[in-house]
């Protein structure tokens, strides 16, 4: 199979993908759910016997959204998370509440405040940018060895490249979910946007660390053979381990509770573009990078 | 050879250990119960919700007073060695309120105690007529307090003692007071009780005082981190204490277990048909993986949340596909005409620059993001970073044993 020959088409493909995900995100961001907001908590006593996922699933169906927390505090007592409710908002809920499980008795109502703060999503953003560059230097390093025409940060900087595509497109995938099922973005899909981004750098830097050792071993050989050669080599590994993965998340999204299934969902999509990545972007872009290097110095010599 | 004997049985040990940790019922190592903590995703916990008494902010808002309170209480329950709560900021009708919610806690008493303490450290000196009067030293004014023991003192009172270290403006305060009342008592009070009571010897200008009146050693240390953190904004009392359920629902964690199981079971299967007797050598290494990171999760022990178990999740990822790395280099340096042995060895050391590369970088995202973040992104990274290191040790040595036998008993 000869990837390499096909790189533009690769790269183009990739760069369009990346610029029609970030417009997705822009126009189809979903809202943030109340671990960001905040929203308001209300206590109720049913008076009938029924279990917490018949409770969250009545009440999915009252609000018309997903985003509602139901946690049990007692017998047949529940605490429920939604988004905030004032008023005559909130009055209409705690009407529909006591039709639908045959009188409740509220309580206690409060508006709460967010779980994740701003503090926290800026930390997040600071670690991730900061391990970014962290990585860039420790594969710089780790590729020092390789010929000085193919410059070791090139190493680096297009896995961070590679990451910043796969993070879109498979944030933009989940939006377009999102508007369809009516997820939205609660403090565990960053969690799973972390998992994503510790995936596609370990799925790249496996390609690379192939090309390293065919450059050195096959020095005769253009770059162009040698990465064709060791995504070939790794192919069967990168199909493998995904494989066996993404496995274990289907049995969970459709076997598992249905709290979990936005997350699980994003952590597949991504697990599968970080797959198709590091196979179909790194190693071209590689190429691409090492001869845009080789006609400028041409042009500069000449 | 005789090298690699001991390998095995201290591989074998090890797991034995493992599994004496995992199993529910197994012994207690070092003198603690070892279990599973779960956090309140997964688990529940305790809901403490406080009313923030506004009626005694003075110039502070009330919006000010209760972000001042949610941050000091998050660090007080930080104290108490209890991870992943959630601490909310909440309104009900037009009173201020927090929302504290802990996992699995086992001293809950010890824990209201901490957080409902105001923490308010003041320093009166007598007045003409023998009347208490506020001097405005504050706890605010204490840079560092410290808890000691004062072996002299031992046989009257408890010994325990706080050393004070004001702030260079608190130190210019306690000297003029102490110049004001050389010969005259100056008391010290903690949320309106007297803590200690001293009379002045001479003017102190070194900024540094004690308190002498604590009960214990362990009230020391509690009351001067106390004051180390600071004071609440106004004092606050517990509305109501609840037992709640996991807020992912239990019945929801349960089949995403079981699924997770099944997902597992798959995993395993596809291993062994794709890699034959490789992928039961594999499947072997991933069960003593596993054991080993549940044990870890145990003994330390880490709070199991949802984002704790992506964490983990990737990092049998990483297992699994350290293993597929070592098996398809193994699988390539067959095709060449060298002795199995030799084959596996070279699958081995060949196929290692990538897992110490994708891994390194594993640890390096998993350490930024643990010194820099709290609460579910910590949860990730410390679990991610103890599965990183395992798999690091399962997939070069337990797979490679194991591998070796294979291979010892296939040739003779």
């Amino acid at each position: 199979m000869n990837i390499i020959a096909l790189r533009k088409f690769w790269i183009i493909l990739s760069v369009s993908m990346a610029v029609a995900a970030i417009l997705v995100i822009i126009f189809f961001r979903p809202s943030f759910g109340i671990d960001f907001t905040g929203g308001t908590l209300v206590e109720i006593k049913t008076s009938n016997n029924i279990s917490v996922n018949d409770v969250r699933t009545k009440i999915v169906d009252i609000l018309g959204s997903r985003e509602v927390a139901v946690q049990e505090s007692g017998t047949n007592q529940f605490i429920i998370r939604t988004k905030t409710l004032e008023g005559d908002g909130y009055n209409k809920f705690a009407g529909e509440l006591d039709k639908t499980f045959n009188g409740v008795t509220v309580l206690q109502h409060q508006s709460i405040g967010s779980v994740v703060g701003a503090d926290l999503t800026r930390k997040a953003i600071y670690a991730i940018l900061i391990a970014s560059a962290l990585i860039i230097i420790y594969l710089a390093y780790a590729f020092r060895s390789v010929p000085r025409s193919v410059s070791p940060w090139a190493f680096g900087s297009i896995a961070i490249g590679v990451l910043v595509h796969d993070l879109a497109v498979s944030f933009a995938v989940f939006c377009i979910l999102a508007k369809i099922f009516g997820f939205e973005i609660d403090s565990m899909i960053i969690v799973a946007i972390l998992t994503i981004l510790g995936f596609s750098v370990h799925d790249t830097i496996v390609i690379f660390d192939r090309v390293r050792e065919n450059i050195i071993k096959n020095p005769q050989n253009s770059l162009a053979d040698n990465a064709n050669t060791s995504v070939n080599q790794t192919f069967a590994r990168s199909l493998n381990t995904s494989l066996t993965v993404i496995l274990v998340l289907v049995a969970m999204i459709i076997l598992g509770g249905s709290t979990i299934q936005p997350f699980v969902i994003m952590l597949a999509i991504g697990i599968a573009i970080g797959t198709y990545s590091s196979i179909f972007i790194a190693a071209p872009t590689l190429v691409m990078w090492y001869e845009y290097l080789k006609r400028k110095n041409k042009s500069s010599n000449a | 050879m005789r090298n690699h004997l001991v390998v095995v049985v201290l591989i074998i040990l090890l797991t034995v250990f493992a599994a004496s940790v995992v199993w529910p019922l197994g012994p207690n190592y070092f003198g603690r119960e070892t279990k599973i903590h779960l956090g309140l995703d997964l688990q529940g916990g305790v809901q403490l919700l406080y009313k923030i008494d506004t009626a005694s902010l003075g110039n502070k808002t009330a919006v000010q007073a209760q972000t001042e309170t949610k941050d000091l209480i998050e660090r007080r329950i930080n104290d108490l060695g209890v991870s992943e709560p959630v601490v909310q900021a909440t309104r009900i009708g037009s009173d201020y309120g927090v929302l504290v919610e802990l996992p699995g806690i086992k001293d809950i008493e010890q824990a209201k105690s901490l957080i409902g303490k105001t923490a308010q450290l003041k320093f009166y000196e007598l007045s003409g007529d023998n009347q208490l009067s506020d001097t405005g030293l504050t706890g605010s004014d204490v840079k560092q307090a410290q808890a000691g023991a004062d072996s002299q003192q031992a046989g009257f009172s408890s010994g325990a003692i706080i050393y004070l270290e004001f702030s260079p403006d608190g130190a210019k305060k306690f000297s003029e007071i102490t110049k004001k009342n050389i010969g005259k008592p100056i008391i010290t009070m903690l949320d309106d009780q007297v803590i200690n009571q001293a009379t002045v010897q001479t003017q102190i200008s070194d900024g540094k005082a004690q308190i002498e009146g604590l009960k214990s050693v362990k009230e020391a240390k509690d009351t001067a981190q106390l004051i180390n953190e600071g004071a609440l904004p106004a004092p606050i009392t517990l509305v109501s204490e609840n037992e709640v359920g996991a807020t992912l629902g239990n019945e929801a964690i349960e089949k995403s277990l079981v699924a997770g199981l099944i997902g597992l079971f798959l995993v395993a299967a596809f291993m062994i048909i794709y890699y034959r007797w490789l992928g039961v050598a594999a499947v072997a290494a991933l069960t003593i993986y596993t054991l080993i990171v549940v044990s870890l999760f145990k003994l330390i022990p880490v709070t199991l949340t949802l984002s704790g178990i992506a964490g983990f999740i990737f990092s049998i990822g990483a297992a699994v596909d350290a293993n597929i790395l070592i098996f398809e280099r193994f699988k390539e340096e067959k095709k060449r005409d060298i002795p199995m042995t030799q084959a596996l060895e070279n699958g081995f050391t060949r196929s290692w620059p990538s897992i110490r590369d994708s891994n390194i970088a594993s640890l390096i995202t998993s350490g930024i993001l643990f010194y820099m973040s709290t609460g579910l992104i910590k949860g990730f990274a410390v679990t991610l970073a103890i599965g990183i290191f395992v798999s690091l040790f399962t997939s070069i040595i337990v797979t490679r044993n194991i591998l070796r036998i294979f291979i010892k008993n296939k040739q003779t």
